[in-house]
């Protein structure tokens, strides 16, 4: 256990490196890209629907930054398997890891610009603290999602090349069914219903417990299901698969 | 002891064929049952692979392009599991396999290896680790360009970097699947002193190469394989002979 969680800590450290390299301004940027984003939908969306009161500027922290964070970890690590499949052979690392690595490192990104932001939200318009505890734990829920969807994103796209096409697709649509930035109250009834059939719906909905009053047996069990069933399916891709997506690698 | 008995290794005849998701899907509208109920047919990877391997042994796996020498240490280093038969091995297995296309471009050269000596070799301490890192860089070669980023390297660079980890420790059964790519004579002289040194120490040894004199030079044992079956398994000279006749080097 103690040589997982080593070596799991050393892939978040090569990855952090290796993308801080990469940009201009380093860290700075991989924290001021998800701040930049909020800070031009905020600004936007808020005009747009009307809403420019403080709850508003929360709703979206909660709903803005966890779905990027899961579009864009899912997204990245679709290749990461093949791209990596050099490291897999020699280093005898599990995929699973080095997916949970990459997931571990985007997470410290999201932490990370979460504090920023609701530090200036609780600066500029003081609100409760017991919402942010609740976006930390609904957040370690969702790192756990992730990482799973991530990984099955990635072993699908070993067995499939145009997984990655797909994927992309389905997330800009669900971009648009999930409450991210728009309130479900707002929206017809019958739309209202078909948004519950997106199980982002009730993924962000976790962030939202306080704010929207949602905390409910309901939302939590729906999302209990969701992990189970994205754990099975994980295991049951990886356990059937597992010979073939390796001679591909 | 490494026992290898009467190992399959198949693929189905879907492997090659519905590889994306649209084709798929387009399969499954035009012709339904054909693509969900059609029974597949397989063909062999491996087929009826019998070997064993005794400690302190140096074998050498030869065999044309794609005759299955990778898939066979892939299996060997549980990376790969058979359809059929049964692989015994008690030795710990440590494959390399291409690892010059593993480092972080990103990365410096002095970084990536004190990365890999970290995951590599995890069961030494710290101090020996660092140890290990310093003769690494020594071996290599490189001078000040170990600092610079692996992506401004040369193909032999590279080449040196990964042979300078490879190198750098004794193994319990060592697979080296085809390592000395790109290094140049001067260095390769160096590396095959080095590499024998290591393979002497090494337990148990074994190489894929094109490299005659390397193999001749290590191994007692040679191994062929064509098209994914044994089809020698005995002296090297005899072993070397027989892979330049399926290779076209000579003549029958």
């Amino acid at each position: 256990m103690r040589k997982h969680i080593y070596e799991l800590l050393m892939l978040v450290e090569i990855n952090l490196k290796v993308r801080y390299r990469q940009t201009a301004v380093g860290f700075f940027w991989v924290i001021l890209n998800p701040i930049i984003l909020y800070t031009v939908q905020a600004a936007l969306f808020g005009q747009i629907l009307h809403r420019t009161d403080p709850s508003y500027y929360f709703y979206l922290l909660s709903g803005l930054l966890p779905w990027f964070y899961l579009s864009q970890t899912a997204q990245m690590g679709c290749n990461y398997i093949n791209s990596n499949a050099n490291l897999i052979k020699n280093l005898k690392i599990h995929p699973l890891k080095l997916i949970t690595g990459l997931a571990l490192e985007n997470y410290v990104n999201l932490i990370c610009a979460s504090l920023l932001i609701y530090f200036y939200i609780f600066l500029t318009f003081p609100s409760t603290l017991i919402s942010f505890f609740i976006y930390i734990a609904a957040s370690l829920w969702l790192l756990l999602l992730v990482i799973l969807l991530t990984f099955i994103s990635a072993l699908l796209n070993v067995l499939f090349k145009d997984t990655n096409y797909i994927l992309h697709f389905v997330f800009t649509i669900l971009y648009f069914m999930t409450p991210t930035f728009f309130y479900t109250e707002n929206l017809p009834t019958r739309f209202q219903e078909i948004l519950k059939y997106n199980p982002f719906y009730w993924i962000i909905g976790l962030f939202r417990i306080d704010s929207l009053s949602l905390f409910s047996f309901k939302l939590l069990f729906i999302n209990l299901i969701i992990m189970l069933f994205t754990a099975f399916l994980a295991g049951f891709i990886w356990k059937k698969y597992k010979n073939k997506i390796y001679l591909k690698l | 002891m490494l026992k290898l008995n009467n190992v399959n290794l198949i693929r189905s005849s879907s492997y090659y064929h519905n590889d994306s998701i649209k084709n798929y899907i387009s399969n499954v509208l035009t012709s339904p049952v054909r693509t969900i109920v059609s029974s597949q047919t397989t063909e062999f990877f491996l087929k009826d692979v019998s070997l064993q391997i005794e400690k302190n042994e140096r074998v050498a796996i030869l065999g044309k392009n794609g005759s299955g020498k990778s898939t066979l240490c892939r299996l060997i280093a549980s990376q790969l599991f058979p359809a059929s038969g049964t692989i015994t091995n008690s030795f710990d297995t440590r494959l390399f396999s291409q690892i010059e296309h593993s480092f972080y471009g990103e990365l410096s050269g002095r970084e990536n290896l004190n990365y890999f000596i970290k995951f590599i070799y995890n069961d030494l301490s710290t101090n020996d680790q660092l140890i290990l890192l310093n003769e690494a860089v020594e071996f290599s070669e490189l001078s000040s360009a170990i600092d610079r980023q692996v992506e401004t390297y040369s193909s032999g660079m590279i080449s040196r970097l990964a042979l300078s980890l490879i190198l750098a420790k004794k193994h319990d059964l060592l697979l080296l699947d085809e390592i000395q790519t790109y290094s140049d004579s001067g260095f390769r002289k160096k590396v095959s002193e080095r590499l024998q040194n290591i393979i002497k120490a090494s337990n148990t040894v074994v190489i894929v190469s094109h490299y005659i004199d390397e193999i001749t030079a290590v191994c007692k044992r040679g191994i062929v394989i064509e098209g994914g079956k044994i089809i020698f398994d005995g002296n090297i000279e005899k072993a070397i002979a027989g892979y330049r006749l399926i290779s076209g080097e000579i003549n029958a």
